[in-house]
Order: structure tokens, then sequence, then C-alpha cells
């Protein structure tokens, strides 16, 4: 089922596919590196899961820390590459981290939409979004 | 002088001292059957419990695609909530009977406490069995 969001603009040209359930049981940071048991978040109020050897601060070192404790790197390409495994983590026009999708085999990229469902898209149709735009790229070998 | 009713007649003239008196009785009199009665306490009830389902469609409306803890949190609508107080508690802990919707926060804020086991910190369903918990021991 495609999925046209107003909140996400480009969706009127690229439209989301969803790919799952609704489930409130995990985030996008947690599907990124392909958790589905946990919601992960630096929340001041510690109701969510953070890794305590990483600040519990909500800006882009803090989460990039997190994904280099699952194995990627920062890179620049969003080429999809044979052997490896890619994350995009978007910022908001504040500079803060707001979601994160992970590249599929196929090129195309996988997210999980806050308390929704989770989807299959482009780059371009989450770019200019509530979410910000993807601008943090990481890497790991498969 | 106590609040006057629609059911009452007003007049445009000044009153006696005697009829200030007995229309402030009259009114004191309606506050008081208002208070003591069942099916105007199950009215004005049913009418706030409305209230907080819009609110909580609302909150869950506008926080659909949200991972951040403060767009869920600090949206206005479960702001609302939280302001409305304890008597919220059993409506809260019914929804997540329910949902696995995020109303932990919200619950620790109008309780003043925090029964989750920091191990369940991001298990959603863990939370919640927590919450549960806690409702079921402070009779909720």
């Amino acid at each position: 089922m495609v999925l046209i969001i107003p909140e996400f603009p480009n969706t009127t040209i690229d439209p989301f596919v969803i790919t799952s359930p609704q489930t409130s049981s995990y985030n996008c940071i947690a599907w990124a590196f392909g958790d589905n048991t946990k919601w992960y978040w630096p929340d001041p109020d510690e109701m969510y899961f953070w890794p305590e050897n990483i600040p519990r601060t909500i800006e882009v070192n803090s989460f990039i820390e997190l994904y280099k404790l699952k194995g990627y790197e920062v890179c620049i390409s969003t080429s999809l590459e044979i052997g490896n495994e890619k994350i995009a983590i978007f910022l908001g026009n504040d500079g803060l981290p707001t979601h994160a999708a992970r590249q599929l085999e196929n090129g195309l990229w996988t997210s999980k939409l806050g308390c929704e469902y989770d989807i299959q898209h482009s780059i371009y149709s989450m770019n200019n979004s509530v979410y910000g735009n993807a601008s943090v790229f990481m890497s790991r070998s498969l | 002088m106590s609040r006057l009713y629609s059911t009452e007649i007003t007049r445009n003239t000044g009153l006696t001292q005697e009829a200030s008196i007995l229309s402030c009785n009259y009114s004191n009199a309606v506050n008081t059957f208002k208070g003591n009665s069942v099916l105007i306490s199950d009215r004005i009830e049913n009418q706030e419990f409305k209230h907080f389902l819009q609110l909580k469609d609302k909150w869950k409306s506008e926080t659909l695609y949200y991972s951040s803890s403060s767009q869920i949190f600090n949206n206005s609508a479960y702001r609302e909530i939280i302001a409305l107080g304890s008597k919220t508690i059993p409506w809260i802990i019914r929804e997540l009977k329910k949902t696995n919707d995020h109303w932990f926060y919200a619950l620790k804020k109008i309780s003043g406490e925090n029964p989750i086991n920091p191990d369940h910190y991001g298990i959603i369903t863990k939370m919640k069995e927590d919450w549960i918990e806690w409702a079921q021991k402070n009779n909720y």
C-alpha cells in the first residue's frame, strides 16, 4: 500500500510503501540497525532506552556514537555498495536528530515512521519533511 | 453572591436585602443538590472523559510520525491531559491496557511516581506492565 502524507511533501511525487503492521514498540532509531524490540531515544526523563556509555543528549554526536557502537562509521556517499550496509541520520532545521533510515539491498531505504509502520522509500521522498533532511551517513560491513 | 442558573428569573432592578438573601440561598441550594447528585456528577464526569478522549485523539494524530520524546511529550494536547490531573489516571490506564501508546511520561507527571524498572526503559510492553501493576496496587 502506498502512502502520501502531507508532512512529507515529496511523497506526492515519490510515495512511501508500507511494509509492516502498525506498532509503537520500536522507533526509527532502533530500526535503522534492525532492532524491533526497543524505543531508543536519549530523553532526559529516561523513559526510553539509551546505552549507558553514550551521552544521553539529543545531539547528532550522540547518535553517531550509538551507531558506531553498532559497527557503523561515518561515510560520504549514499550510493549502494555491495557488502556494506548504510544508514542515514536526518536532522531538523535546528540541527537536531529526528530520524534514521537503513538502506536496503535494492538501494531503497527502510524506516519506521514513529508509532506507525515500517516503510520503504527513497531519500528524496523523506527529505524536506517534518524530519528535515538526511544529513549524516554511516556505513558498516555486512 | 452565588452564581445564578438560567432557571432563575433575573431582573434589571436592584434587589432588596431580603430578595438578595433569598437569591443566595436558592443558588446555594442548587449547588448543594448538584454536588450530591449522582446523576449530575456522572454527567460532568462523562463530559470530562469525552474531553480527555478528544485530547487523546488529537495527541495521537499530531505525533504519529515522531520518535523524539520532546515532540511526543511536549505536544499541546498531551500537556492538557497532564494538566487535567489525577482524575485522568484511570482513563489513561484503561487506554494503556488496550494499546501500547506512550502514556508513561504523563502518568509519571500526574502521579509523581515512576514504577518502571530501569531494565525496562524503552521496552514498551514491559513499561506498560509496570504501570498496570502500579495501578492495581493503588486501586486504579
